[in-house]
């Protein structure tokens, strides 16, 4: 059931509605796959399990390039989540939106190695860099990474700053799904955690 | 800051770590509050492009605007520039 924040002041946008929201609060090594939102209809994940678990109350991720997604129910939307990078090296990590397949999707996400917010267009499984911007990033911080999709314009942000937006954005504007990617873990096997996923109308 | 129009070819083999991008972040790395966006809409599955160059918008520095404007390779390719 939605959420609306104009009745519960609960950090949000006022007036937004709130159609997905997961705190990650649930039994420690709990796959992401079979644990129940806060607002939502669930996760699916890739692979269908093994992609994230919970820790201390965060979802972790369980390997490289990890995704998980759930319907939202509208293709204009405003998604943020707390994401945390323990891992040195190359990294992409934060929010896929407007997801259709493995293969298709928008990725805003941190790249470490780069030091970049990155907003990217996988079309057809190739990857393309629609905008970037240059936060300052560090290990083991988090970070609020918001993308709003408002028809053809998306626009990435990293702690209400360093905007990267496309406002050409036309592939896959109708699709509905949104989530969390996971990048690249060192090998020492460290992970990254994401924490306050919502997602409310833009 | 200033807002610049710039052609760029791009470059990457469109991996997740070789993204297509435009060269030009290559040559000129962002610097803190740096930015940039594709403004040219070229669908994904036509690029690089042929001939292999295209237009971005930089949202960059004095000292990056002036760097591209002393770049033989990106200064011909500079379609304006103004103060933000």
């Amino acid at each position: 059931m939605a959420e609306n924040l104009s009745a519960t002041g609960s950090g949000g946008q006022l007036g937004a509605t709130v159609l997905l929201k997961d705190t990650f609060t649930d039994v420690a090594n709990t796959d992401l796959s079979s644990h129940s939102m806060d607002i939502g209809g669930g996760w699916a994940t890739n692979p269908a399990t093994g992609a994230f678990r919970i820790s201390s109350n965060r979802a972790q991720s369980a390997g490289t390039q990890q995704l998980a997604h759930a319907n939202c129910t509208q293709s204009n939307f405003t998604a943020q989540v707390v994401a945390n990078f323990q891992a040195s090296g190359s990294n992409d990590i934060g929010l896929i939106v407007r997801y259709v397949d493995d293969n298709n999707y928008w990725g805003a996400v941190l790249d470490i190695g780069g030091g970049t917010l990155q907003l990217y267009e996988l079309n057809s499984g190739s990857f393309t860099l629609r905008a970037s911007s240059n936060p300052s990033l560090s290990g083991s911080t988090d970070y609020t990474v918001k993308a709003v999709c408002q028809g053809n314009t998306i626009t990435a942000t990293v702690n209400g700053g360093n905007q990267a937006a496309y406002a050409l954005a036309s592939d896959f504007n109708n699709a509905t799904q949104v989530g969390i990617e996971s990048g690249l873990i060192d090998n020492n096997g460290n992970a990254e955690t994401f924490d306050n996923f919502q997602v409310t109308n833009p | 800051m200033n807002r610049v129009r710039l052609l760029t070819p791009w470059t990457g083999t469109g991996t997740k770590l070789d993204k297509l991008r435009p060269k030009v972040i290559d040559d000129h790395p962002l610097a803190p509050t740096e930015s940039w966006s594709d403004v040219t809409g070229q669908a994904a599955g036509n690029l690089p492009p042929a001939p292999n160059v295209f237009t971005v918008e930089l949202v960059c520095t004095d000292a990056t605007l002036t760097a591209l404007q002393n770049d033989g390779t990106y200064a011909p390719g500079i379609l304006w520039s103004e103060p933000t």
